[in-house]
């Protein structure tokens, strides 16, 4: 999924570079030095997983990743805990307290306010990269929690050797960076400046963290 | 160790909303909000941690490759991506 991730933004960020400048070679240059650089770095590791990869018990089946939640899992984005306490207990049948999905969700009620702004907000700065993220946090959610048509993602080659619960992450990241997008909306010509700034910093964090 | 990878975790979020152009408010918001969301606290001991940890920083890394076409950036990335892959096959 890391992987992924950053190969779409790598393809995203080359597209965009080559509508301004008509050169991608060196782009793409870079990117071989990258790949490259990974692989030797990892390759003492991942050749001795491909050796014993057939002798794991453990190893996942195909259409592994076709296992999705319903959307209403969603709800722990807007209330932490929303259905009871990881580790301990869940008011809701049908899903172990163990399981990460409902608790990986929740990073601040403030941070979806301003992810919502950015998104309502069309002068926002670099507007591109929100409208990347915004997508990334659109297919992931739509995904991991089964929305039509997106849930079918999971049936993709590569994509159904892995659970949803190892792309969950993906959903807290995107908003969280949406948020400092939005987070730019309140500093506007009226700013609070100096020490004061991070006083009101540390308020919308802490009814940010409210709930938590 | 793993509160110093949770505050690594805040700096590279940092990083990559500074060299995406949003202002230092903005960046420190989204920062504070990454390194303390509940996924990052519920995976602090297993592997997908660090991997997870390291996401902001390769962005970040890919961004400025390609906005400076920057070679030492370029081996920056791969070298967090050989450790990630390292982590997530160990």
């Amino acid at each position: 999924m890391f992987g992924l991730i950053c190969a779409l933004f790598f393809l995203w960020l080359m597209a965009r570079d080559f509508s301004k400048s008509g050169d991608i070679k060196r782009s793409l240059l870079l990117a071989v030095v990258t790949g490259s650089v990974a692989l030797a770095l990892s390759a003492f590791q991942l050749a001795e997983f491909v050796t014993f990869l057939a002798a794991s018990y453990t190893v996942h089946t195909e259409s592994y990743g076709t296992v999705v939640k319903e959307p209403f899992w969603l709800l722990p984005l807007f209330l932490p805990n929303f259905f009871g306490t990881p580790f301990v207990s869940f008011w809701i049948a049908g899903i172990s307290p163990y399981d990460h999905m409902p608790s990986s969700l929740f990073c601040g009620i403030s941070t979806v306010f301003l992810a919502i702004k950015v998104l309502l907000w069309r002068a926002a700065p670099n507007r591109n990269y929100v409208l990347l993220f915004v997508a990334l946090f659109v297919v992931f959610a739509g995904y991991d929690y089964g929305f039509p048509i997106l849930k079918y993602v999971g049936h993709f080659p590569i994509m159904n050797l892995m659970s949803t619960v190892w792309s969950a992450f993906v959903i807290p990241f995107a908003l969280s960076v949406l948020a400092g997008f939005g987070r730019c909306f309140l500093s506007g010509p009226a700013r609070i400046r100096g020490w004061p700034q991070f006083g009101n910093l540390s308020c919308e964090l802490c009814v940010s963290r409210r709930g938590d | 160790m793993f509160i110093s990878m949770l505050l690594i975790a805040g700096i590279e979020n940092y990083l990559l909303l500074r060299s995406m152009g949003v202002g230092r408010e903005g960046a420190t918001f989204s920062a504070l909000a990454y390194m303390l969301c509940q996924r990052l606290f519920l995976l602090i001991n297993m592997p997908a941690f660090t991997i997870e940890a390291l996401l902001p920083l390769m962005l970040y890394a890919i961004n400025e490759m390609v906005k400076r076409k920057s070679l030492g950036f370029a081996l920056f990335a791969g070298a967090i991506g050989g450790r990630t892959i390292s982590r997530r096959f160990s």
